[in-house]
């Protein structure tokens, strides 16, 4: 179980993330979707410390992380216990796949050589791409980079994985690999925060919507509630721009 | 350390930087239009003048500055002299002011220096900007000097402001043509009470001043450059303010 | 029309050859040490406190804008001149080369600084990103991720500061240092000045090669480095490796 509470981000006199609270149960697949400027990615990344919010509160199972006072260690911890997956993939452009996926487990993790291995071509068999283990990024399509990153995220079992708009960087063709994959994950029990605008996709693999608007959490709830039948007028709007069919 | 010497110094020196500048403009110059010929070549690739124009290029960017100078102060003057007499020109090479020796050499660097910077400032220019001028019905000449060039210019000056700098920096090597330019003015007043390390710190500020006075003139350019842009927004915006 | 001594000119490049120790030896040391000191400034250059990050571009601003054969000379007649006066240390018994060392030191760190911040500004901060998300800190983050990236970046530009700091060297002499051009002025004095095209000439020759040498082992080490030639494994595929199922 995860508990997420009053996350705040601001810049420059803006407020970002207006004070968010989100409560993740284990195996849960949050989708957040919203328009461009919402502050959904930001509040993403204050998730694992890439965007440091300026107040706000962690609870990941037993570790409670105060996002006000993280130290060095605090900071290493959260990011150990969770995942990342990047809109551009940020696939280490000097290292293979299979060495993209070791290097989270060997160097960050301390886990031995040839468990990692092991492991990282599991993870790599999994999305698909077992035959490309010793490829280089630039070698790959940018659908199979992003599966490099996706399975550089299972391969080191994280509590909740965190996708920022995954699909958004591929070219439409590529985009259905890629959600496949994560629909698979979903079926596996993996814990998830996804932000994304492809609401087609939020309908089937979602178990929990959130609309985000200006810094805050306008609508949340079942897909078939925020989807089908939102509340609020925001959301509504919204919905009916990117002309969503039901 | 002597205060009175170092101030006295550094205001007998600043006589030294005329002569600084006066090379380094005049390389500027002199060098441009065949550097713009070079620039062109390179770009065309025309087949044999592409290789001198490279070989010229790496000759004078792999031989020390300081070499060619002595190279072209020993050289060049018995060689006028030779021609001189050869041709019975009653001109005495040996009154001329060595400062034209200065100029040639760093006219020699600018050159392949320039070459260089315009050659990629100019391919640096988006290739849609010639042809839209070439389609508007312009000739070559007038699309280059109306279009490319000065898109180019803008593109050029920060490498131009360096290779400024750079010259400046080599002209405290002409002592050696026996010209007076900063550097030798301060080495002849430390030549009388030894104050070396006064008078060379003086050298350093007049050039650290030199060196400032180009960055901010080169600064002030591009914004003045860059200026008709922010014109136009000011003027729409204060026009919609008052429709 | 001029009497040029072609046939001089392998003579004095014997007299001369000799002495290419020296100056390699400067531009070899001068060139470790500046790059060392250029890596602390760039560092400091993305410092979190102004005053470190002000530091570092004044530094770099200062050298930059000074003339070598300038720094030469402060060097040379004002660190002794200092030591005497703040340590009683007198400096002048050190050899002339420690001198140019430690000036040539100080103007190659600038431009090291320079293609080092140029190099790391190059690299993407997804990379970064990626990294830190991974877990890693950001010292394993900065030398297993981004410094491999940057080395290839900067490998031009720094080709082109040691050409340069090769072209430099040729000052040293002034101060007194024998090397190739200070041998060179002593063959000079011995001929009376005769031969003194030659012999500028033979110097030039030596340092032609020199240059020829450092620009096509750079060409060779960034072809070595480049990512785009090491995919060959990926070809054959993968044998042999056990999967957890």
């Amino acid at each position: 179980m995860i508990k997420i509470k009053n996350i705040q981000k601001s810049f420059h006199e803006q407020t970002i993330v207006k004070g968010v609270d989100l409560t993740i149960n284990k195996g849960d697949v949050v989708v957040i979707i919203g328009p461009s400027g919402s502050g959904k990615t930001t509040f993403l990344r204050c998730l694992n410390y890439l965007e440091q919010a300026d107040c706000g509160q962690i609870e990941l199972d037993q570790d409670h992380y105060n996002l006000e006072q993280m130290s060095k260690t605090d900071i290493l911890s959260l990011r150990q216990k969770t995942a990342f997956v990047f809109q551009n993939y940020n696939l280490f452009k000097n290292k293979t796949a299979l060495e993209n996926i070791t290097e989270g487990l060997v160097i960050a993790r301390k886990v031995p050589k040839e468990q990692a291995k092991v492991i990282a071509l599991s993870a790599l068999k999994k999305v698909g791409l077992l035959e490309k283990a010793d490829a280089y990024p630039h070698e790959l399509s940018g659908g199979q980079q992003q599966r490099v990153g996706i399975a550089r995220a299972i391969a080191v079992d994280a509590q909740v994985i965190l996708f920022d708009e995954p699909t958004s960087a591929l070219d439409p063709e590529l985009v259905g690999e890629v959600l496949a994959i994560i629909q698979d994950l979903a079926k596996e029990g993996k814990t998830m925060v996804i932000v994304t605008h492809e609401i087609q996709f939020a309908r089937e693999v979602a178990s929990q919507v959130l609309f985000f608007d200006q810094g805050e959490i306008v609508e949340q709830g079942k897909p078939e509630e925020v989807l089908l039948n939102p509340k609020h007028n925001r959301t509504k709007q919204f919905l009916s721009r990117i002309r969503f069919a039901s | 350390m002597d205060i009175q010497y170092l101030i006295d110094t550094f205001w007998l020196s600043l006589k030294g930087i005329p002569v600084t500048l006066i090379i380094t403009f005049s390389a500027l110059i002199l060098g441009t239009p065949i550097a713009l010929w070079f620039a062109h070549i390179k770009i065309q690739q025309i087949k044999f003048a592409n290789k001198i124009v490279n070989g010229y290029v790496t000759l004078i960017r792999s031989t020390p500055m300081i070499l060619q100078i002595l190279i072209v102060y020993s050289l060049l003057p018995s060689v006028l002299n030779r021609m001189f007499k050869n041709l019975s020109i009653p001109f005495d090479i040996f009154k001329v002011n060595p400062i034209i020796y200065a100029i040639l050499v760093f006219t020699l660097t600018a050159i392949a220096s320039l070459t260089e910077i315009y050659r990629s400032a100019i391919l640096a220019v988006q290739p849609g900007q010639k042809e839209a001028a070439l389609a508007s019905g312009f000739s070559e000449r007038q699309a280059n000097w109306r279009i490319v060039y000065p898109q180019a210019l803008r593109i050029a000056l920060p490498n131009l402001c360096n290779l400024v700098i750079f010259l400046v920096k080599g002209t405290s090597l002409v002592f050696i043509m026996t010209i007076k330019d900063i550097t030798a003015i301060a080495k002849v007043a430390a030549s009388f009470g030894y104050n070396y390390i006064e008078s060379y710190l003086d050298v350093l500020l007049i050039y650290l001043i030199i060196c400032s006075v180009i960055q901010f003139s080169f600064y002030i350019i591009e914004v003045l450059l860059d200026h008709p842009l922010h014109k136009s927004k000011k003027y729409s915006q204060w026009r919609l303010a008052h429709d | 029309m001029i009497s040029l001594h072609i046939d001089k000119i392998p003579s004095l490049l014997g007299q001369i050859i000799p002495f290419i120790p020296v100056t390699l030896f400067v531009v070899f040391i001068s060139s470790v040490l500046g790059s060392l000191l250029g890596g602390a400034i760039a560092r400091l250059l993305f410092s979190q406190k102004k005053l470190s990050r002000r530091f570092a571009q004044t530094y770099i601003y200062l050298l930059r804008c000074t003339p070598p054969i300038v720094l030469l000379f402060i060097v040379y007649y004002g660190l002794p001149k200092l030591f005497l006066n703040l340590f009683e240390i007198d400096l002048n018994v050190l050899d002339k080369l420690i001198f140019v060392v430690i000036s040539f030191t100080l103007l190659f760190a600038a431009s090291a600084a320079e293609t080092f911040r140029s190099a790391y500004l190059a690299i993407d901060a997804g990379q970064t990103e990626a990294g830190l998300a991974s877990g890693l800190t950001a010292l394993q983050t900065f030398w297993r991720i981004i410094f491999p990236q940057a080395l290839r970046v900067a490998l031009p530009n720094y080709c082109n500061s040691l050409v340069n700091l090769m072209k430099e060297g040729t000052l040293a002499y002034t101060i007194g240092l024998v090397d190739l051009m200070g041998q060179a002025n002593l063959i000079l004095g011995r001929n009376y000045g005769n031969y003194a095209i030659e012999t500028y000439l033979s110097v030039a020759i030596v340092y032609w090669l020199f240059v020829l040498i450092i620009e096509l082992s750079f060409n060779m080490l960034e072809r070595h480095l480049a990512f785009e030639r090491l995919p060959k494994k990926a070809k054959e595929g993968v044998h042999g490796y056990p999967v957890l199922d």
